[in-house]
């Protein structure tokens, strides 16, 4: 833009320069042609002035109107010599030199007038005579003279014209130029203009954009940019935050002890980047605390020297919740990993030490040794299938399979534990085949899921009934016992991860509190549904459906279980 | 006379050795494995020490802990959990626990240890 404006304005200044010099010199022609024309109308008032002597002359003589006469024709010599010199053109140069012939001639006529008037030879009738004949012939030649003197002066007078014609149209030349060179630099202005316009709401849409909320500071802490984020997370709008210390606006302070934290800020103002605190919230001008997160950074200018903060943040409620949540996790695993290791410890303790010293104490030990470990290596296997749950790892590959049969293979494993609780089983399988599209593998942690949880749950002498139904339509899955149930006020904890009930805690010791919550995640996954009902002391029933196409598939890079 | 220590533990495989341990260390231990019982137990018997779980059916250890100062009970309290965060310990001492085991952490000679230091020592068995 700028050079385009450069160029303009030199090409301006090279035709204005042009633009003088062509007009001065036509000026000065027209001037020239005017002075002339003027020249030759006194040259014909000179005739004319002659001619009216020449009269005064005749009717009465004397040396006065004579010498007048004679200068007034020296005088228009002069002049006529003085505006030949001025003479550019032949027809110019001709025209003079008949108006000289003819004022010469009539120097003749007159001098001739002169003499006879002087001599007073000839008798007054003859006298009278040859005076009138060249009184007469005088007349003839002024009018000649004027004549041609006035033809000069109208040549002189059109070629003025002429002159001052072109000054217009030059003018008219340069005017136009000038209009279409003004034209196209407000052009060029304008559309420079328009893209730093376009820029400006470009880079604001940007920062609007932003998922972030994003303010800026001056070094006296004055606000002078608020995006949109940042009038949400605050509660304050742009006009109202604008100009105001950003302390007024924006309150950071501690989640825990509720003290300001605008340290980190300062730290930018002073020139350094600065990240807020773990635990800081923003309290909205509602009164409202959210969880934020993230940093202030110092601004310098072109010379390096501080010119204020920016500071950008976002509401890390979710992840704060997250982290919250994993720090709840890693302790509750933790507890229940460490109760089996802690029976194992002093389990070895007591066989080391005196405690337990006859054989039947011992065994028992080893049994409990045994039974922990198992546990243990359980709640690992348990801990490491949530892990691929959570991180979204896993993968579902369906393949056909009867479902029937998987849950007869699943009841022959399970047989013994069924037996040594004296467990009543029912099955209701169809006699058909029940083939759909399932992960074997995860199909096989739901089915085992369901069964060992009815098993675990239920006094001995129980009943377990299983349940498929198929149909075109898809299958379900059920089992229901006679156990202890689930307490009412609990239900809606049971696929919660690591949750026990409480009236199985100390009766049941074997269960991870994962079982549920995995079985939950991968009927979930898959498209199907889960659900139980239950009565504390009477008995549950959990069923999960699929539809006729089964499980949908998912890519992972690793199976569960 | 023999001092009287209520353990209160729901998991059997922990309560048992531990239960053990402090029999043969010539303790009479009771044992509660939910929190109401161990309450009954409390205001039924004269105990003279509480090894007390905190994670527990009904209600847990640390209300149990906050219910028995309240009712102006002053036998030693033992904290005995596998909950090792700050929150919980701090929680326990505020509450007026004498101290908090880590079990995971600790031998059952060394809960025995603690036990004696605070009811005094009893005659081993033979």
């Amino acid at each position: 833009m700028k050079k385009t404006l450069t160029v303009i304005s030199i090409a301006l200044i090279i035709l204005s320069i042009l633009f003088a010099f062509s007009i001065e010199f036509l000026l000065a022609n027209y001037r020239h042609s005017v002075e002339k024309a003027q020249f030759s109308d006194q040259l014909a008032t000179l005739v004319i002035e002659r001619r009216l002597l020449a009269d005064d002359y005749l009717f009465n003589p004397g040396e006065r109107s004579k010498t007048q006469w004679f200068n007034k024709y020296d005088e228009a010599k002069k002049l006529l010599a003085t505006h030949q010199s001025q003479l550019l053109t032949q027809e110019e140069k001709d025209l003079s030199r008949a108006i000289e012939s003819g004022m010469d001639a009539s120097k003749g006529i007159f001098t001739s007038i002169v003499s006879i008037k002087e001599q007073n030879g000839d008798s007054e009738a003859v006298r009278r005579e040859k005076e009138s004949r060249l009184v007469g012939q005088l007349t003839v030649k002024a009018q000649e003279t004027i004549a041609l003197a006035n033809q000069q002066a109208k040549n002189n007078r059109e070629k003025a014209n002429d002159t001052l014609g072109n000054v217009i149209t030059l003018l008219s030349i340069a005017a136009a130029l000038f209009f279409i060179l003004l034209v196209g630099s407000l052009k060029v202005v304008w559309q420079s203009f328009n893209r730093f316009q376009k820029e400006k709401s470009k880079n604001e849409a940007i920062l609007s954009g932003i998922g972030d909320a994003v303010f800026a500071i001056t070094s006296d802490r004055r606000i002078i940019l608020f995006n949109k984020v940042c009038e949400d997370l605050s509660g304050w709008t742009a006009t109202e935050a604008m100009g105001k210390p950003y302390t007024d606006v924006i309150k950071f302070s501690d989640e825990n002890t509720g003290k300001e934290q605008h340290a980190f800020i300062d730290q930018a103002l002073s020139g350094n980047l600065a990240s807020m605190a773990n635990s800081t919230v923003i309290i909205r001008k509602d009164g409202v605390k959210i969880p934020v997160s993230d940093s202030a950074a110092p601004v310098f200018d072109v010379n390096n020297n501080l010119e204020g903060a920016v500071v950008v943040f976002r509401d890390v409620t979710k992840e704060r919740e997250i982290d919250k949540a994993k720090s709840e996790f890693v302790s509750l695993a933790s507890h229940q990993l460490r109760t089996p290791l802690t029976a194992i410890r002093w389990d070895i303790e007591a066989l080391l030490g005196k405690q337990a010293k006859d054989t039947a104490k011992r065994e028992q030990v080893l049994a409990d040794i045994d039974k922990s470990n198992k546990r243990m290596i359980e709640l690992v296997n348990a801990l490491l299938s949530v892990s691929r749950i959570e991180l979204g790892t896993f993968s579902i590959t369906p393949e056909s399979i009867d479902i029937s049969a998987l849950i007869q293979e699943t009841l022959a494993e399970l047989s013994p534990l069924i037996v040594k609780k004296n467990i009543k089983l029912v099955t209701k399988l169809p006699k058909k085949s029940t083939k759909y599209n399932v992960d074997p593998q995860l199909m096989g942690i739901i089915v085992l899921n369901f069964l060992s949880n009815a098993i675990k749950y239920t006094p001995e002498k129980g009943t377990v009934t299983v349940a498929l139904d198929a149909s075109e339509k898809g299958f379900t899955y059920s089992v229901s016992d006679t156990g202890y149930g689930i307490p009412k006020n609990q239900q809606d904890k049971i696929f919660t991860k690591l949750f026990r009930a409480d009236n199985v805690r100390q009766t049941v010791s074997d269960g991870t509190g994962l079982g549920l919550y995995i079985v939950k995640s991968i009927v979930d996954t898959a498209g199907g549904n889960v659900g139980f009902t239950s009565q504390e002391n009477k008995g549950t029933n959990f069923y999960v459906t699929f539809p006729s196409g089964g499980m949908k598939s998912k890519k992972g890079s690793k199976t569960l279980g | 006379m023999a001092k009287t220590i209520l353990l209160v533990e729901d998991e059997a495989s922990l309560a048992d050795r531990l239960k053990e341990a402090l029999e043969y260390a010539r303790y009479n231990v009771l044992h509660a494995s939910k929190g109401d019982d161990a309450l009954k137990m409390v205001e039924t018997h004269n105990i003279d020490l509480i090894l007390l779980d905190v994670v527990i059916p009904k209600i847990n250890g640390l209300d149990i802990l906050k219910t028995l100062r309240e009712k102006n009970y002053k036998m030693p309290i033992i904290m005995i959990s596998n909950l090792s965060q700050d929150v919980e310990i701090g929680k326990a001492k505020e509450l007026g626990a004498d101290d908090y085991i880590v079990k995971s952490n600790t031998s059952l000679k060394q809960i025995v240890d603690k036990v004696n230091a605070k009811v005094g020592t009893q005659k081993k068995a033979h």
